[in-house]
């Protein structure tokens, strides 16, 4: 018996350095691709971040001015109009590069496939011959994503306390915020992740993929990004409801701008976590099930 | 044969393809917006009728460890797909593929650690990205291989790329791409190599150094060689057996020499001619050859270059030249061969196609 035992665990125990040792080699390469991704755009970066924050302050001084022109001190912005914008851009940062972020890896992973004879070959056969799972260039592609974001997101934050009077509420939750994003980004993400397997199951890389074209169309205005929801019509406060990005924004807002804490952000965490559940497994559903009508398709479409 | 000598087998294997039977009117970069062209583009893929399409139809091969094959076939006769099933890149859609015991689709993870596959020009710059330097490539790719950077860049200095190192891969010639391409497949070590017309579009300086690179690591090191491609006296150079495929079926296996000798074509005559204003594959047909190639160079000025495959052309030469003369067309060269693999094989695929 206790020789049984004893052989249990020595078996669990392989069980679990093989597991680390997978984790690990996968690791190195999720750092492989993010190499790969400062190599590629450290040029790029380094035009791009001034430019960045160029058009971050030039927006922002557009909407300075509306406010200006035609009084920006209406109730539904809480009395602070740049406050009001600039917290639902940057929490929108995230949200979008979530509907967005899926598509473009998969068309990065099969990038040389499409639209090409037998004999071309794509990152995804590459990587096969390799012996690295696909799915580790996803989360490498996905994770860099939401990391650049973060900068962005930042940039947002910086130039809008000190240049546009961004009041951040001292009783603010990080974590609560932080929370909030997370359940905004795994529900948008759903989102993102259907759209992604439109891109085999529908061949939408043939022309604009319409499921989140339409949403990112939507999204600035009923959502709640730029404009105050309260004086929409009421079939666009309702279309707003069902998008994640409506209770996500307005969360933030509270825990950002007004210190909310927990108990008044419940409702709105708690549909999210509902869209979560139901949008994540089906995204992700979807997208196995697409990657293998890809494989079955092979290299003819 | 013993079943621990069999480095590659396949069964049956069939591989499919479904494509569209016809094109269809493309709307232009108006559509690009609102989806427009993603809805029109499904709209009329789904009532255009599909045809399947066979690029493999019931393939079966047999190769030993340490033997050199090469797969022959012309355009699209599913030298890639075996090749790329054989690598776990296609699932085959029924029948059986085997690499060094292993079952291609049950046990893929295992298969890739056995093979090293090296793909012509056309599909070497997957994994290389443009705007990186050719350096920057290697060691990327060095690391997803785990290859050491060192050797890599040492390989790459051995293919002639040290000058290029740090340029742009989109910046290289074409030549210049295929070798960086090439570079991966070159270090990794396997006991099966899969070779998809891996000279394509390289110079012959280059070409010859690889040629001979894979001819000592299949003889020093016993290496086995599955190499296709559509040339038949690059074949008859590198191979100790060939295999032809045609429309996704074996048509012919065995020595270059076998292949000749069982396609009964001992000589060739070759002639170029012009004003020749007269069906000349029906006239040429009546001396009974093995097979016929015709080529049309100027159709209008009636020229025209054929290879007559034929067991022995002493008394039909000079009929033939004389029966030509005579129907008014005027002989640029002429030239008697003795048949090589590309008369076989001509025969075997049916001479003209490919």
């Amino acid at each position: 018996m206790r020789m049984l035992t004893c052989t249990m665990w020595v078996g669990e125990v392989v069980k679990a350095e093989a597991l680390v040792e997978r984790i690990k080699i996968n690791l190195r390469h999720v750092m492989t691709f993010y190499y790969e991704e400062v190599s590629s755009v450290a040029v790029w970066w380094l035009w791009n971040i001034p430019f960045q924050v160029v058009q971050i302050i030039v927006s922002l001084l557009l909407f300075k001015y509306f406010a200006e022109a035609f009084g920006a001190s209406s109730p539904y912005f809480s009395g602070n109009f740049m406050s009001f914008i600039i917290s639902g851009l940057m929490v929108n940062v995230y949200l979008d590069s979530s509907l967005t972020v899926y598509y473009e890896s998969i068309a990065a992973l099969y990038l040389g496939r499409v639209g090409v004879g037998g004999v071309h070959l794509s990152r995804r056969d590459y990587l096969r011959l390799a012996g690295v799972s696909p799915l580790t260039f996803l989360f490498a592609r996905v994770t860099w994503r939401y990391l650049t974001e973060t900068l962005i997101a930042v940039a947002y934050l910086v130039v809008g306390v000190l240049l546009f009077g961004l009041k951040v509420s001292l009783q603010a939750d990080p974590w609560l915020l932080a929370l909030t994003i997370l359940l905004g980004i795994a529900a948008c993400s759903g989102i993102g992740l259907i759209s992604a397997s439109m891109y085999w199951l529908a061949g939408a890389y043939r022309g604009v993929e319409p499921i989140s074209w339409f949403i990112r169309l939507l999204v600035p205005l009923i959502a709640g990004v730029y404009v105050p929801r309260e004086v929409l019509p009421e079939w666009l406060i309702a279309l707003g409801d069902l998008l994640p990005q409506t209770y996500v924004i307005d969360a933030a807002r509270r825990i950002l701008l007004g210190g909310a804490a927990i108990a008044r952000v419940t409702r709105n965490l708690r549909i999210l976590a509902h869209q979560a559940a139901v949008l994540l497994p089906l995204g992700l559903a979807l997208l196995k099930y697409s990657l293998n009508v890809a494989a079955r398709r092979a290299t003819i479409y | 044969m013993n079943a621990n000598d069999i480095a590659v087998l396949t069964d049956n294997l069939v591989r499919t393809y479904k494509v569209l039977s016809t094109g269809f009117y493309d709307p232009g970069i108006y559509f690009e917006t609102a989806g427009g062209r993603f809805l029109y583009e499904v709209f009329m893929r789904s009532i255009t009728k599909k045809v399947v399409i066979f690029a493999l139809n019931g393939v079966n091969i047999n190769v030993r460890r340490g033997e050199f094959v090469c797969i022959l076939g012309p355009n699209g006769s599913g030298k890639t797909t075996l090749i790329k099933i054989l690598a776990t890149l296609i699932p085959p859609m029924s029948g059986k593929a085997e690499v060094m015991g292993y079952d291609v689709v049950k046990d893929k993870d295992e298969v890739v650690k056995l093979v090293t596959y090296i793909p012509s020009i056309l599909g070497a710059s997957a994994w290389a990205r443009p705007r990186l330097t050719v350096r920057r490539n290697i060691v990327l790719a060095c690391r997803l291989f785990g290859i050491p950077k060192d050797e890599g860049l040492e390989a790459a200095k051995k293919l002639g790329l040290d000058e290029y190192l740090d340029r742009p891969f989109g910046s290289l010639s074409t030549g210049l791409q295929a070798r960086v391409g090439l570079l991966i497949g070159v270090l990794r070590r396997t006991p099966v190599y899969l070779l998809d017309e891996p000279l394509m579009g390289i110079s012959p300086e280059a070409a010859r150094l690889l040629r001979s690179y894979f001819l000592k690591i299949n003889r020093e090191f016993g290496i086995t060689f599955l190499y296709a491609t559509h040339r038949p006296l690059e074949a008859q150079e590198l191979a100790t057996r060939v295999i032809i495929l045609h429309r996704g079926k074996v048509v012919a296996d065995g020595s270059p020499d076998d292949l000749i000798r069982k396609a009964n074509v001992e000589e060739a005559i070759e002639l170029e001619m012009y004003k020749a204003y007269f069906n000349i594959e029906e006239v040429l047909r009546r001396y009974e050859p093995n097979y016929v190639h015709v080529e049309h160079l100027e159709p209008e000025a009636g020229a025209f270059k054929v290879i007559v495959g034929i067991r022995c052309c002493d008394d039909v030469l000079p009929r033939l030249i004389e029966e030509l003369v005579s129907r008014g067309a005027k002989i640029r060269r002429l030239r008697v061969r003795r048949a090589s693999l590309e008369d076989a094989y001509l025969y075997y695929v049916g001479g003209g196609s490919g």
